[in-house]
């Protein structure tokens, strides 16, 4: 089988594809990639099936060469990305050759991106998928972030997609994140559940586990809970009193206080903020 | 926002964490056990992933239910329909635990008073049964300890517990299925893992420790 060589890996660089499902009950996080619709584009553009495995990149791509002519879809983020060496576009599909160098640089917008290539990445099927689970090193290639040395296989075929066709994807318009109320919210001050509805910033931490909040301070009349459980889109309020967003690789269950959940279809737009940019959150509706 | 319900007479508290996603609370204790594990046996297509907490367990079901009354009756009709069926019978299964791999003997046994071989035979006179899975990936919780074999939790987790760790903590047994930090004291390793995606065990399920020794004593 052809491979993908990885010359250079980015930062938190990995195989996902839509993850796992109904394991969290055997303590499982699902995995899978952050952004669901980039994926599904990337795939549809080629024609694959929608969760053919992927490369999921974080603030920055990589350089990968390849074994053998392959075509292949990018989406996600916004990078300048070159072709040996020259800038190509990558709203449609990009056709390489044996030895052709793709490089992906640092992103300017949005924070994940994903490269699919016909057919999939073809990695071994570990618990129902090829997503990387970093917490316990299993699926994915070897169940790590790539890094540089690495060599994915992918399959030859003779079938080619449309060159023509656009992909359908769009980084998602930054507005107010729509959330419920969660399990502990009544156990916010007054003034804090005030406050959470004014803004934050997304910090620096930000993982596969949890992207992590900074603004007002929040306070809650308990500081921890008898563990239960949390998904990814749970607002979690360690006792400091800054929000945990929990994001696909998360445990699946918790002791801090939950004091929102994401709505799922909202859960890309945080997904794709950036370090330092303000992240709203609105309850549409009184009730569920 | 909490509400609350009856179910077989039992008050239940109820909190609906997202479109199909339902935690239960209930102040009896033995009842949320029983209802996780009348749940876990129902084979109910509509149940997506159920998630034991500590005091709660959490129901995720593949669509939406939009009251807690429609929850409720779903329940009701699940409670009525199990006591008419047949429960499966719990499943026996047999592990072999590798004594000489445990790294905490000395606290568990100076703790309890015992003798390495008095503590491993007793342990292994009665079946331990299957509590719950999850918490950690492919983590099992097993119950049914001699009071006279538990040890509390270390003060402090051990960074690093090995994969198929055999470990007790509290009242509890307990099966690291991969390497991870934690706090219960490791006595043995498991030659087998007993966590299977395929063949899943249930709770209620006896688990019959076997004593191997890699090295001798």
């Amino acid at each position: 089988m052809p491979k993908i060589q990885v010359i250079k890996a980015g930062v938190l660089s990995s195989i996902q594809d839509a993850g796992r499902k109904g394991i969290r009950k055997f303590g499982f996080p699902e995995a899978g990639v952050m952004d669901l619709a980039a994926m599904y584009a990337a795939n549809k553009l080629l024609g694959n099936d929608p969760n053919a495995a992927v490369i999921e990149m974080a603030l920055s791509g990589g350089t990968y060469i390849f074994d053998a002519p392959a075509f292949l879809s990018i989406c996600g983020a916004k990078a300048p990305i070159t072709k040996n060496g020259k800038a190509i576009h990558t709203q449609r599909v990009i056709a390489v050759q044996a030895g052709d160098e793709l490089s992906i640089g640092s992103f300017s917008e949005g924070l994940f991106s994903y490269m699919a290539i016909q057919g999939g990445f073809q990695v071994p099927i570990w618990m129902q998928s090829a997503s990387t689970l970093l917490s316990v090193g299993k699926g994915g290639l070897h169940g790590d972030l790539l890094e540089k040395g690495d060599e994915i296989p992918y399959l030859l075929t003779d079938s080619k997609p449309h060159l023509f066709r656009e992909l359908d994807y769009a980084l998602p318009e930054r507005r107010a994140i729509r959330v419920y109320k969660g399990p502990e919210w009544h156990l916010l001050s007054e003034e804090s559940q005030e406050q959470f509805l004014q803004s934050f910033r997304l910090g620096s931490e930000i993982s596969r586990m949890g992207y992590r909040l900074e603004g007002a301070t929040l306070k809650c009349y308990t500081k921890e809970i008898a563990s239960s459980a949390v998904f990814p889109g749970t607002i979690q309020l360690p006792g400091q009193g800054l929000p945990i967003v929990l994001m696909k690789d998360a445990q699946t269950t918790g002791g801090y206080p939950r004091i929102a959940q994401v709505f799922e279809e909202d859960l890309a737009i945080l997904v794709q903020s950036r370090p330092g940019q303000e992240v709203q959150f609105t309850f549409e509706q009184d009730k569920i | 926002m909490w509400t609350s319900f009856l179910l077989n007479n039992t008050p239940y508290k109820v909190f609906q964490m997202r479109p199909n996603t339902w935690i239960l609370k209930s102040g009896e204790k033995g009842e949320i056990k029983k209802l996780y594990s009348l749940l876990s046996y129902s084979g109910q297509s509509e149940i997506a992933d159920l998630i034991s907490g500590r005091e709660d367990l959490t129901l995720v079901l593949h669509q939406g239910v939009s009251h807690p009354k429609a929850l409720q009756n779903w329940l009701k009709a699940l409670m009525q329909k199990s006591t008419h069926e047949t429960i499966p019978i719990p499943l026996d299964h047999h592990l072999e635990v590798d004594f000489s791999k445990g790294l905490d003997w000395d606290a568990v046994l100076k703790y309890c008073g015992l003798a390495k071989k008095e503590y491993i035979e007793n342990l292994c006179a009665r079946p331990l049964e299957v509590a719950m899975l999850g918490f950690l990936p492919g983590f099992i919780y097993l119950q049914g300890l001699d009071p006279g074999l538990q040890v509390p939790r270390k003060a402090k987790p051990a960074v690093s517990v090995p994969a198929q760790s055999f470990a007790i903590g509290g009242d509890m047994a307990g099966i690291y299925h991969f390497s991870s930090p934690g706090g219960w004291h490791v006595i043995g390793q498991t030659i087998q893992p007993l966590f299977d995606l395929d063949q899943p065990l249930k709770p209620g399920d006896r688990i019959h420790v076997k004593a191997i020794w890699s090295e001798k004593e």
